[in-house]
């Protein structure tokens, strides 16, 4: 009785579970230590300084200076070219993610199928998303789609005379959008899982209640898929406004500035200008923009995503 | 709470790390000034420059001669194409960590010494660490700010005109050479249409610097001497410029812009296609072009202005140029008088950053360069004759004057702006940008 009064003992017996937990926890931290000083040195580190930079002027060779709201109200009054490359950057991931995830549920349908050798072609039509970043491709890309390159050659064939469709304003951004949609394979490996979660039994019901295919495709098989749908939205939707490599390899944000995406402007502002406070603003308007966009997905999921798991919406 | 404890922890490790590197850095930097009485300890120089893989190759050798040559000095090279390296070295000056031995080029070279960020190499030069004796000095004035000397000019340069007497001589163009003017460049794409047929064109200079060369003819420049501003008065210089490529353009005399954005680098050009006998170019990349077309090729200076001052000018080449930060600069400045004054690392270089600045060297390597490299030396002898005074360097923000340029250029050629309008936009969106300079 008169022990626990004695404040030594009192504070101990308060302390050591406390630390034991705490001991707990540190092992399970210190196993994820690598990734976790990673991401706090090399993500949200930079994050922060970039914060601060975006209030600053800051041309990378002399040390920062206040700004202010300044680099912000520059981006809404006097910098015509952002209101291009937002312009461009929208039309962008509005026409290239659904086109990329119709196309990548079209082929997953069709690999759905137990065919013999169906795993090579599966492998095959993803090589284009595995290396599909790279610098490579967008090389390759861009002489394809060159004066001399084989879409002409092959053009020619039929005696229709080619162009330049890299370095033509009207077709510069199509055919950046042709190469996105054809790096599908990333959004049709994840269709292809979520093809075959669906329980065969709702097809064989169907078939029984004398539903022919298509009906069958987009009674069961579409509603079943949206969540993997809705995943995929967000991901590409992500990724697109991010767009950076195939614009500044192929076209470097020309002709007449028809693929300025908002990273490569960002990237020019930062390292061909110097002007890297304006490019951390830029970069967190980027962050505000994509949140919002995501949000929008999220909110209206509940309104066309089907848990089965919920017993329906 | 106990989360955000050891998040806490781990960014104040953060923290403390980076701020430990930070120390590193200012420790060596007050060591510099301990270490500068000459001793036979190891010296660790760190040299950086851009280039394609022969300049590449051939600096690397020279390093290892100057090696040999002071057996306690280690030199570890750092080498990128142009298109990084700017990033590359910015990068560097802010965390200030610049190499003791930098490249550099004049476009940037004020932000550069504007900022404090390269050393004043006078000192070395009294002390003979850096010999100029054989060195005409004008060769070093481009390297000069307020009578001190920054950069080290490696080569001398000019803007020159590349072009195929082969195909001017089959298209029936009679003495073509120094002296030939604007207009005629225009009668000469005619005859070439008229031989070769659409599809083959006369490439005219047309970028930044070429209508900088233009002004420079009517004894202007595109900057303002303060460098917060435009340097010559009303539009119609831009608008000339601009009507006269536009007009050889409709009458498809010179390629249109979606063969121009075809290009893709300067083995790639429309001359190496014998596609054009032209092509406007920078003295040192001659030696590419001419070995990519692999076909006897010539120089020869810009179009002259009738009645106008010169516009050519001997502009210095890739200059090396010691960082403010260097612990060894006297080191430093030794590498930089071999890469001026070594007889052996010029019969390595072989003119590849331009003709040397030293007469000594020059006349030394000059039988023992390969033909195309004869040419440019040559030409740059040509040159000096119809050569002026050089314009000061770029100033600050020069990379969002060039891009403002380069997009109201190609909004033309897409025949989307006037030159009119062009001419209008360029001086709003050049001054407004330079304006900040001023503060």
């Amino acid at each position: 009785m008169h022990d626990s009064k004695t404040p030594g003992k009192a504070t101990r017996s308060k302390a050591s579970p406390l630390l034991q937990a705490w001991k707990k926890q540190a092992i399970g931290y210190s196993f994820i230590s690598p990734w976790l000083i990673g991401f706090l040195c090399f993500v949200i580190g930079p994050m922060i300084a970039s914060l601060y930079l975006s209030f600053t002027h800051y041309d990378i060779l002399s040390s920062p200076t206040w700004a202010g709201w300044d680099n912000y109200v520059r981006m809404f009054t006097s910098d015509p070219r952002l209101m291009t490359s937002l312009k461009v950057t929208f039309l962008f991931v509005f026409l290239s993610v659904p086109l990329k995830l119709a196309f990548a549920l079209f082929v997953a349908v069709l690999f759905n199928r137990n065919r013999r050798g169906v795993g090579l072609y599966r492998t095959i039509y993803y090589i284009p998303s595995i290396i599909g970043g790279s610098v490579a491709v967008a090389v390759m890309w861009r002489q394809l789609f060159g004066r001399n390159g084989a879409v002409n050659d092959i053009l020619s064939f039929f005696h229709i005379e080619g162009m330049n469709w890299v370095g033509s304003p009207d077709t510069a951004l199509s055919t950046l959008i042709l190469l996105v949609v054809w790096q599908f394979g990333a959004p049709m490996l994840i269709f292809l899982a979520g093809l075959k979660q669906i329980p065969l039994e709702l097809y064989e019901s169907a078939s029984v209640d004398g539903a022919g295919a298509a009906r069958k495709f987009f009674r069961i098989t579409l509603p079943m898929l949206t969540p993997v749908i809705f995943f995929n939205l967000v991901m590409q939707t992500i990724n697109g406004f991010m767009t950076f490599t195939q614009s500044f390899i192929i076209t470097e944000g020309g002709p007449l500035d028809r693929t300025l995406f908002y990273a490569v402007y960002m990237y020019e502002k930062a390292f061909a200008h110097f002007d890297m406070g304006y490019a951390s603003a830029l970069a967190w308007f980027l962050l505000l923009i994509i949140g919002f966009f995501t949000a929008l997905i999220f909110k209206s999921s509940s309104s066309w995503v089907y848990y089965e798991s919920d017993g329906g919406k | 709470m106990k989360k955000k404890g050891f998040l806490g922890v781990t960014l104040l490790t953060c923290l403390v790390l980076t701020s430990a590197c930070g120390n590193n850095d200012s420790g060596a930097d007050s060591s510099a000034t301990g270490s500068e009485g000459e001793s036979n300890e190891t010296v660790n120089l760190r040299m950086v420059w851009w280039g394609n893989k022969e300049v590449h190759d051939r600096t690397q050798k020279v390093v290892e001669l100057f090696e040999e040559a002071h057996p306690n000095i280690k030199v570890s090279t750092e080498f990128t194409g142009w298109g990084g390296y700017w990033d590359k070295l910015a990068t560097q000056a802010a965390g200030q960590n610049l190499p003791d031995v930098v490249n550099m080029d004049l476009q940037y070279f004020a932000e550069y010494t504007n900022r404090g960020l390269l050393a004043d190499l006078t000192p070395f030069t009294e002390q003979g660490i850096l010999n100029f004796d054989d060195v005409d000095p004008a060769l070093l004035e481009g390297g000069m700010v307020d009578g001190k000397l920054y950069a080290v000019s490696q080569g001398t340069n000019s803007y020159a005109m590349t072009y195929d007497p082969a195909m001017l001589e089959e298209a029936g163009v009679a003495d073509f050479g120094p002296g030939y003017t604007w207009e005629q460049l225009g009668a000469i794409g005619e005859q070439v249409k008229a031989h070769y047929g659409s599809g083959t064109y006369v490439t005219v200079p047309q970028d930044l610097p070429a209508f900088g060369f233009y002004l420079r003819q009517h004894g202007a420049w595109i900057y303002n001497e303060a460098g917060d501003g435009l340097g010559y008065e009303g539009d119609q210089y831009l608008i000339d410029f601009l009507t006269m490529v536009d007009e050889l353009r409709k009458a498809d005399l010179t390629p249109p812009p979606d063969v121009v954005n075809s290009v893709q680098g300067l083995e790639d050009q429309l001359i190496v296609h014998k596609k054009s006998p032209f092509q406007p170019l920078t003295s040192n990349e001659f030696v590419a072009i001419a070995q990519a077309a692999d076909r006897p090729l010539e120089l020869t200076i810009f179009p002259s202005l009738e009645g106008g001052e010169p516009g050519q000018y001997l502009r210095p080449g890739q200059f090396y140029a010691v960082s403010a930060n260097s612990e060894h600069p006297e080191e430093a400045a030794m590498l930089v008088d071999f890469f001026t004054n070594s007889e052996a690392a010029h019969e390595v270089l072989m003119g590849i950053y331009g003709v040397p600045i030293s007469s000594k060297i020059l006349s030394h390597i000059t039988p023992l360069v390969d033909e195309n490299t004869r040419k440019t030396f040559d030409y740059i002898e040509l040159a000096k004759d119809y050569a002026g005074p050089m314009s000061p360097p770029d100033p600050k923000r020069q990379g969002e004057v060039v891009t403002a340029y380069e997009s109201i250029q190609e909004e033309v050629s897409f025949g989307v702006t006037t030159p009119e309008e062009g001419a209008k936009r360029f001086r709003a969106e050049a001054e407004a940008v330079l304006s900040r300079n001023a503060q």
